[in-house]
């Protein structure tokens, strides 16, 4: 997996995650992305996850926007078959048009990137990534850290070879990376500052080691918090690696069971 | 008999009482090669344990003081036995007799609740379920309880209908309605910044003397439950905080959809519906939900 900060560093081929926390920040990416490939004459795909986007006011031949719930639900219910078969119809048609040089942008609208859809969502994105080798696409596919559940974010992030962040963060936590598999976290880890971690989570867990949070200044963590680690320790488990929480406080074991979040494939908790 | 579930209960007046009422049910249980639980105080459960002899060895006994921690954890524990025992066979049997909280009222009636729930969340299960209740200790109110939650009542002639068997959903929301307003609570806005309404509870809760780790706990429940109301509720939303005789409550507030008197938080989860309100219920010594007239409050309970 590939950390990117800029949207135009992307090549043919290439399947990207951007995760944002942010509307304004998130659009500014997805514009530049366009009218880079409208500027190098390709024809752009285009269907924001959010009814309103900063491409509506752009008008070109080679741009044709879709609405995000046409695309990934079927009569309202995300189907991976039925997503990934309108993706394929549409390049398919493109390339027997001798178009060449395509790109997509686009994302699920909040109501897939639940944590029912997060085995199907992240299933898909795989799929995707096959799609868009064969057919020497560039695309990139927007996650809103703050409407995507935990599991289905680590999951499709996961699912993507390359990743962009366009996350502002919140300041109630703060992480430092020690060592790039080694974080020390500093405040709560809460839906709204999971954006925060899902960064550097993830660069950690493209290291090849076992990675470590230290969590001994940590004094929150909420449901969404509990299931991110339980989703990172799952991905790492698969890797036959681990996630070590350092200072894990004592209520942590108890609750994990509470919640049913007690599959600790993965999970080592000090 | 029906396919669902058959709740029953049965009055008896001392332990020699409660084995001759109970022990044909469990020796028909093993004869029939059907799974048995028997949750009982520590008296009537050797005694029936004695008198079941070697078909002991086929049931399964727990102490009521370790299973009826709170009504959501005992009502979880039931759950997890009936799913696990019905992969096995094809109907299983359970007698269950909490330690009544008799000197703690809203405790009482929220495992009235629990008694009442049940019928709806089980209705479908092919268990069949006795609850003893010993009229010689228990006051008035918990046997009338009984007979307005259980569908049928056993006594030595046989099974008959209870008639005064309450629907559920009538008999919660009877319930639902008690909730008395608190006296000396102090209240908090709600809003996104949950931190400050955290931190706020957990100042209230040590001053209150509760445990550390337990108000640790609570400050999830406490968050999952306010992230609801702020995400369902209709704006409006607040918290208050106060202390009764055995616990520090604290109580969130919304003008949202509202909730189900009867199941909220008692219905299993299915992906993250209803995640929060379940958790508090397994983190909490007591919930309590009045959701009517477009105000629902849940009220949190930690012992201190």
């Amino acid at each position: 997996m590939r950390f990117m900060r800029a949207v135009t560093a992307l090549e043919p081929g290439d399947h990207a995650c951007l995760v944002y926390d942010d509307d304004a920040r998130r659009d500014a990416v997805l514009r530049q992305f366009v009218l880079e490939g409208l500027a190098r004459g390709q024809r752009v795909l285009c269907c924001p996850p959010t009814e309103t986007s900063a491409v509506d006011d752009l008008q070109a031949d080679g741009l044709a926007q879709f609405d995000a719930h046409d695309v990934y639900t079927d009569a309202g219910t995300f189907s991976v078959d039925y997503a990934l078969g309108r993706w394929r119809t549409t390049l398919d048609e493109l390339v027997a048009e001798g178009v060449e040089g395509l790109r997509a942008a686009g994302g699920p609208p909040a109501s897939v990137t639940t944590a029912d859809n997060a085995h199907a969502l992240t299933d898909y994105e795989r799929r995707v990534t096959e799609l868009i080798t064969e057919h020497g696409v560039v695309a990139v596919c927007v996650y809103d850290v703050r409407t995507t559940d935990p599991r289905t974010l680590l999951g499709v992030v996961d699912a993507h070879p390359t990743v962009l962040y366009a996350v502002q963060g919140d300041p109630r936590l703060v992480v430092e990376v020690r060592e790039p598999q080694s974080l020390d976290l500093r405040g709560s880890i809460e839906t709204a500052t999971i954006g925060t971690l899902v960064g550097p989570l993830m660069e950690a867990i493209a290291d090849e080691r076992d990675v470590e949070l230290d969590l001994r200044d940590v004094d929150f963590i909420d449901l969404a918090g509990l299931r991110l680690l339980v989703e990172a320790a799952a991905l790492l488990a698969g890797d036959e690696r681990k996630l070590v929480l350092v200072g894990s406080p004592s209520w942590l074991s108890p609750i994990l069971e509470m919640a049913e979040l007690d599959t600790r494939e993965g999970l080592v908790l000090q | 008999m029906s396919a669902g579930l058959q709740h029953e209960a049965v009055f008896y007046d001392g332990v020699d009482d409660f084995v001759a009422a109970t022990l044909p049910f469990a020796r028909d249980a093993v004869a029939a090669g059907e799974p048995l639980i028997v949750v009982e105080p520590s008296a009537q459960l050797a005694a029936l344990r004695e008198a079941m002899g070697e078909d002991a060895a086929a049931a399964e006994f727990f102490e009521a003081a370790d299973w009826y921690l709170s009504p959501g954890k005992a009502f979880k524990a039931y759950l997890g036995w009936v799913t696990a025992a019905l992969d096995r066979a094809p109907r299983a049997r359970t007698i269950g007799e909490p330690i009544w909280p008799t000197d703690w009222t809203n405790a009482v009636a929220e495992y009235a609740h629990y008694e009442s729930v049940y019928n709806v969340i089980a209705a479908e299960a092919t268990i069949w379920s006795i609850c003893p209740y010993d009229v010689g200790a228990l006051p008035t109110e918990v046997v009338e309880h009984a007979r307005a939650t259980h569908p049928y009542v056993r006594t030595a002639d046989g099974v008959e209908q209870s008639a005064d068997f309450v629907d559920p959903h009538a008999y919660c929301s009877h319930l639902a309605a008690r909730l008395p307003e608190p006296v000396n609570a102090r209240s908090f806005p709600l809003t996104a910044n949950l931190g400050a309404l955290r931190a706020s509870v957990q100042a209230e809760a040590s001053a209150a003397h509760v445990d550390p780790r337990r108000a640790a706990e609570l400050l999830i429940a406490v968050h999952e439950v306010a992230t609801n109301a702020l995400t369902h509720g209709a704006g409006d939303a607040s918290a208050r905080t106060w202390v009764e005789d055995r616990t520090f409550v604290c109580e969130i507030e919304d003008r949202g959809p509202g909730l189900s008197e009867t199941t909220a938080g008692y219905e299993p989860p299915e992906g993250d519906r209803g995640l929060g309100l379940w958790l508090a219920r397994q983190i909490c010594d007591l919930v309590e939900v009045q959701s009517r007239d477009r105000v629902t409050r849940v009220r949190l309970h930690v012992k201190r």
